[in-house]
């Protein structure tokens, strides 16, 4: 429930605001919801990874592929669907390091009181 | 325990986030310079994802501007080339600048910043010597003049304004996400388009097309091999050519000016003052005048006025590579199965992407225009409309010279020019670098123009002008080339033609003509200085009034010629004329073998259609083997050849002389013209030196058997041209080997040639690489590694549905269009699209999509 929620505010943040939403979104969400650590980095990562992936997917789809397989070698990728892949996990990658960071910034105040 | 997990995974991702928010020079090169921002790129909803476009071409749209004056209807055609429609000038050329921005923002941009000397501020400290040398070269300076030109004339102010506005409007709705891809892989933004920008764009075009000179090596040959060799070996004239105006045409001058004597001093006082050319050697400065009172600051601008200042630059406009060049013919009535007249043009430039042109339909009251235009210009280039058609080919003229300066000894800011002493203006230039340093260059400014080379903090690495020389250009002249183009778009008339051309001053151009009358004419036009035979051929004397430039030939005088009695008219870069025009224009024009083979052709030409004229334009016989590879295998001593050679022999024997993208013959003989005259010339081969041309080559192989230049230096023994053409032979199978392997069948011409187009900023995933294609240097379809047509016109002037076209690209600059690229298979196939020349709005049948343009606010 709670990276639904994430996941459909990150949908609508994404498109107004600068890509590095993807963590400060997740660290407030994560230091107001409590959760496991690694809970909250693994699944804020799969969340993310699956907004960035389908979000790319639909636009590659309208595409026929055509700009990712410039990009994709470009950047010596092989293939258009694993550029989509390490596009989609650098995201994703971040948005869970945001988590965790506050996953962990809630157990410091939680210790202060 | 915890605050320090917390800290480091705090500042990891924080530092991730800054990491992959920033472009990154020091990790990974790619051939864009470095890195783009990651973060930014790769986020799917405003990275480059978004330049991805959709398949489906969206409906039609309406879009809100407000500084536009009456509603304007974009039609787009089925390649996304835009026809509009506008109810005035202003709107007219306002949608230009809009729609050619919505599709070439960062090209327009990118090439007025690499003209203006101002790479550095998108790619960092490695653009500053480039930028340093545009600006020295006065690009900005010549620009600037140019706008005053156009500022002045009411006519091409409204349109530059305009268009301006245009490219504007779109700029002002552009969100950051819908940047065009370049911007976000290097990371920068668009900034407001200006005026300037326009006369910059067409000062890069002339620096392309004239900015070149041999001065400097031929001053150096002459050093080395005194004048009678220099006379021998770089004639004025071809041996046998066909000129851009027929033989035999009268000239009926109007305004003829006495001719400016001969000097026969010329060569000798560059022997005796200038011995070595490295050296340098200051000329003997006469020391009572050294005490002379300093004239005064004089600018060039100034001098120009003056009557009494004949100024004294030539430049020869000689391509760079060997074999660029453009094709324009046409032929009248009597030639065509329909007894109109045919006009064809195909400009041969270094092909990239994106594409150099844009097509565009242009129409309002008083116009109805269809053509290229170059992104960042106003109005048609080369093109047609309802009564007329034109096309163009570079001119080859000398219009740019350079002057060895007479500095004041110990100074290079005082100098002597006819007994007077002069100051330097100096011009500041302020190049921003990015990351926030600046360079500040002061660029001497001479009677002539500036000082490009300077041997205190510029100096010359073997260019072609040296230290402390100062260049007298034509571009850097106050002209108006968008006022012509707003005449010729509009002009339905030979006469009102003309009047168009009147305004056409640099670069120089063949402007070859055809109308519905069925007339078809053919202008060597733009500002060529009057000069003595020869001046600017070495580097002149910057110390004597002689040496300065003429006024300009007047415009009735330029060599032209209307209905010709062969019935065509044609130019491939070759001689303007032959030698009974009274003006100089240059000694080192084009090979003539491509404008022979175009000669040959038309004259044998009946019953013509435009696909006839089509076919022409990929014509791959190969002119140069058809002269001299019989002789060459004639001379072939078969009992010293290896198997290998020997097989190679047979093919070459048996080659239809045919330059086909498959063909082995093409490689083979390529190779060996090549090593042949290098060999024939090792005199020349020291770098500062320059090579006889090649049709000089052609005259010392058949006429010139016994001659001297045959033996090789570094032998004792003196050698034949027997031995050179059979040296010169096996090292060209020698080095086919070392890098083609020993199967001969590997060796196929389009391997060897490897024609490429490439994107501007050299990223091979947007470029298209070893493209099957025949053709060569000095061939019609002169399809080299990196040149070659640039588009392809055909057009039968007047009649409908008879106007074809193509360029290798599309009309978008995005390299995640499908019209990025759209155009090219029809391009390597020869083949021509027919264009969509729609005569009033209701033409629109075919059309794809329309865009309306209102005024108000979004």
């Amino acid at each position: 429930m709670k990276y639904l929620f994430l996941f459909l505010i990150l949908l609508v943040a994404q498109y107004y605001g600068p890509w590095y939403l993807i963590a400060i979104v997740p660290f407030f969400i994560c230091s107001t919801f409590q959760s496991k650590p690694a809970a909250d980095f693994l699944f804020t990562l799969v969340t993310v990874f699956i907004l960035w992936f389908l979000v790319a997917l639909f636009k590659d789809f309208r595409n026929q592929s055509l700009l990712s397989g410039k990009i994709a070698e470009m950047f010596h990728l092989h293939s258009t669907y694993l550029l989509i892949v390490v596009c989609s996990l650098t995201g994703a990658v971040i948005a869970g390091l945001g988590a965790l960071s506050g996953n962990y910034f809630r157990d410091l105040l939680r210790v202060k009181k | 325990m915890k605050y320090a997990r917390f800290i480091f995974t705090f500042l990891l991702t924080l530092l991730l986030i800054l990491l992959l928010n920033a472009k990154i020079p020091f990790l990974i090169s790619t051939p864009a310079g470095s890195l783009p921002p990651i973060g930014r790129f790769v986020d799917p909803f405003h990275g480059f994802w978004n330049n991805a476009d959709q398949a489906k071409i969206k409906s039609d749209q309406l879009v809100k501007i407000p500084d536009i004056r009456q509603a304007v209807t974009v039609y787009y055609d089925q390649q996304m080339i835009p026809h509009i429609f506008a109810s005035n000038n202003y709107d007219l050329y306002f949608s230009q600048g809009y729609v050619t921005a919505k599709d070439r923002l960062w090209q327009m941009e990118f090439q007025t910043l690499a003209a203006a000397g101002r790479i550095s501020e998108v790619i960092g400290l490695k653009g500053l010597n480039y930028d340093r040398l545009q600006r020295r070269l006065g690009m900005v300076y010549g620009a600037e003049n140019s706008l005053k030109a156009i500022m002045a004339d009411p006519v091409s102010r409204e349109i530059v304004i305009a268009y301006t506005a245009g490219i504007n409007a779109w700029i002002a709705q552009l969100k950051a996400e819908d940047l065009p891809l370049e911007y976000k892989l290097l990371d920068y933004k668009p900034e407001s388009w200006t005026p300037l920008k326009v006369a910059l764009l067409q000062r890069s075009l002339s620096k392309v097309l004239t900015g070149e000179t041999e001065a400097r090596a031929l001053t150096a040959n002459l050093h080395k091999f005194g004048p009678a060799v220099i006379n021998d070996l770089f004639p004025d004239f071809k041996f046998i050519e066909s000129p851009v105006i027929p033989t035999g045409t009268k000239w009926n001058f109007k305004n003829r000016l006495s001719r400016v004597p001969e000097n026969k001093a010329l060569v000798n006082n560059l022997l005796t003052g200038y011995k070595t050319p490295s050296a340098n050697r200051p000329l003997p400065f006469p020391e009572k005048l050294a005490a002379l009172k300093i004239s005064g600051t004089v600018k060039t601008f100034e001098l120009l006025k003056n009557p009494d200042y004949q100024p004294s630059l030539e430049s020869s406009v000689k391509e760079h590579i060997d074999g660029i060049g453009s094709n324009n013919w046409a032929i009248d009535g009597t030639k065509s199965a329909d007894h109109h007249a045919i006009l064809a043009n195909d400009p041969h430039l270094t092909l990239s992407l994106p594409s150099i042109w844009y097509q565009i339909q242009l129409n309002a009251p008083g116009i109805n225009v269809y053509g290229v235009s170059l992104p960042g210009a106003p109005g048609v280039i080369i093109g047609f409309n309802e009564h007329i058609s034109w096309g163009v080919t570079n001119v080859g003229a000398d219009v740019l010279d350079i002057y060895r300066i007479n500095w004041l000894p110990g100074s290079k800011e005082k100098y002597l020019y006819d007994g007077k002493l002069f100051q330097v203006r100096k011009r500041k230039e302020t190049i921003m670098i990015r990351g926030g340093q600046t360079f500040t260059d002061k660029v001497s400014y001479t009677l002539f123009g500036p000082v490009v080379y300077s041997s205190t903090d510029f100096k010359s690495n073997g260019e072609q002008f040296p230290d402390d020389h100062a260049i007298r250009w034509v571009a850097h002249d106050s002209t108006n080339e968008v006022k012509s183009s707003y005449l010729i778009n509009r002009a339905s008339t030979y006469a009102e033609f003309t009047r168009g051309l009147e305004y056409f001053n640099s670069p120089a151009q063949n402007f070859a003509y055809a109308d519905d009358k069925g007339h078809i004419a053919q202008w060597v036009n733009g500002n060529f200085p009057i000069k003595r035979k020869d001046q600017g051929r070495f580097i002149l004397d910057g110390s004597k009034k002689e040496d300065t430039w003429g006024p300009f030939i007047a415009h009735d005088d330029l060599p032209h010629v209307l209905d010709p009695p062969r019935h065509f008219i044609a130019s491939a870069n070759q001689s303007s004329t032959d030698s009974t025009y009274p003006y100089y224009l240059n000694w080192n024009f084009g090979n003539s073998q491509r404008s022979m083979r175009i000669d040959d052709l038309l004259t044998k030409m009946v019953n013509a259609n435009t696909d006839t004229l089509r076919l022409m334009q990929t014509d791959i016989y190969n002119g140069y083997a058809s002269l001299i590879l019989p002789d060459l295998l004639k001379n072939l001593r078969q009992d010293k050849l290896t198997v290998l050679e020997i097989a190679a022999f047979k093919i070459l024997s048996r080659w239809n002389l045919q330059n086909e993208a498959d063909a082995i013959s093409p490689s083979i003989f390529e190779s060996w013209a090549k090593n042949l005259s290098r060999d024939i010339w090792d005199e020349f081969k020291d770098p500062e030196l320059m090579l006889p041309s090649r049709d000089r080559t052609i005259h010392l192989l058949l006429k010139e058997p016994e001659s001297i230049w045959f033996d090789n230096q570094r032998t004792p023994i003196r050698e034949s041209k027997s031995d050179i053409i059979n040296s010169s032979f096996k090292r060209s199978i020698d080095s086919l080997i070392k890098n083609n392997g020993r199967q001969i069948a590997n060796w196929k011409w389009f391997e060897i040639k490897k024609t490429s187009v490439k994107h501007l900023l050299n990223i091979d995933a947007f470029s298209f690489e070893n493209l099957q294609l025949g053709g060569g240097s000095n061939i019609i379809d002169a399809l080299t590694a990196r040149t070659g047509p640039s588009w392809r016109m055909v057009v039968e002037p007047g009649q409908t549905g008879k106007a074809f076209g193509v360029y290798p690209g599309g009309q978008s600059g995005n390299p995640g269009s499908f019209y990025y690229d759209n155009l090219f298979d029809y391009w390597l196939k020869g083949k021509l699209f027919t264009l969509l020349f729609m005569k009033t709005e209701a033409d629109n049948q075919t059309i794809n999509s329309r865009m309306i343009l209102k005024p108000g606010t979004l």
